[in-house]
């Protein structure tokens, strides 16, 4: 898995390409860890690029939601599909996660 | 309401004690090779039902909990697994040498509030019920594994008395092509 960073003004987009599973999740921990100790407010997680996840990966995103509603910060998922999106749906996390189809719109979301 | 799946407890159910016939393979307990292990039981399922990598993410949950949750990584321990494959179905037995897994009731009521404020869509009341966590589950742990699993097994998940064998099943819907 590689994570590639892109900044939009305030808004930060963090592109997961490949594969997040248990040997590499906790670097997708890390970055979110030092976004937040840099008080970065606005998030979004993109998985364009990314074609498998486990629930390690699932856990993660749980973590880092969890994190973001506590801190009231602006945190989206976008272009979720394929594998992703069918363990999404089946942990019944794709209505709880707040899923947006691009980063276009998450980031006009976020604007509004 | 929906009838919420369970995960079952029966060392006589047919997901368990038919091994004829299956395909057998055994593996150490070592956590960096469990997507290794999980690519050797896969390449005996057609190409149809692999689903744009599902069935290999399922089957290695499957191993990782053996090998993590069940023998705790003791390179002393093995996973059994027996698996076979076809174009309508998946079954596999997967067996670890630990002390079982012995909150199948607890997580089971746990899955049920789970499932119940999903569908209430009670997401405030949801995010309790996201992760299953115990006293050992550490932050590799994602604790919500066996929720997609009870959703992709439609044939079942069950554990044998002892809980430290488990039997799947997934039934697949062939697609069919109407000739003219």
């Amino acid at each position: 898995m590689e994570l590639k960073l892109k900044r939009h003004e305030d808004i930060y987009v963090i592109e997961v390409h490949g594969e997040m599973d248990l040997y590499n999740a906790g670097k997708l921990k890390e970055l979110f860890q030092k976004m937040l100790e840099k008080q970065i407010k606005k998030y979004i997680v993109d998985f364009q690029h990314c074609e498998y996840i486990d629930s390690t990966g699932v856990g993660t995103l749980i973590g880092m939601f969890s994190i973001a509603k506590q801190k009231q910060l602006q945190f989206f998922l976008t272009s979720v599909q394929g594998t992703v999106l069918k363990v999404l749906t089946l942990t019944k996390l794709h209505e709880y996660f707040p899923l947006v189809p691009t980063i276009e719109d998450a980031i006009k979301t976020i604007k509004n | 309401m929906n009838r919420i799946p369970r995960i079952q407890v029966d060392s006589h159910s047919p997901l368990l004690v038919r091994k004829e016939g299956m395909f057998y393979k055994e593996f150490p307990s070592d956590f960096k090779q469990i997507r290794y292990f999980t690519l050797l039981i896969i390449q005996k399922a057609p190409s149809s039902i692999r689903e744009v990598n599902l069935l290999e993410q399922q089957i290695s949950e499957l191993i990782k909990n053996a090998i993590k949750h069940g023998n705790r990584m003791d390179p002393q321990k093995k996973v059994r697994v027996w698996y076979n494959f076809s174009e309508d179905e998946a079954h596999l037995i997967v067996q670890d040498e630990g002390e079982g897994f012995q909150e199948i009731e607890k997580w089971n009521e746990f899955n049920e509030k789970r499932i119940r404020y999903f569908q209430e869509r009670d997401f405030e009341k949801m995010a309790e019920y996201v992760s299953y966590r115990t006293s050992r589950s550490d932050d590799l742990d994602g604790g919500n594994a066996l929720f997609a699993a009870l959703e992709y097994w439609n044939g079942g998940i069950v554990f044998d008395e002892k809980r430290t064998s488990v039997g799947v099943k997934k039934l697949f819907m062939r697609r069919t092509v109407e000739l003219m």
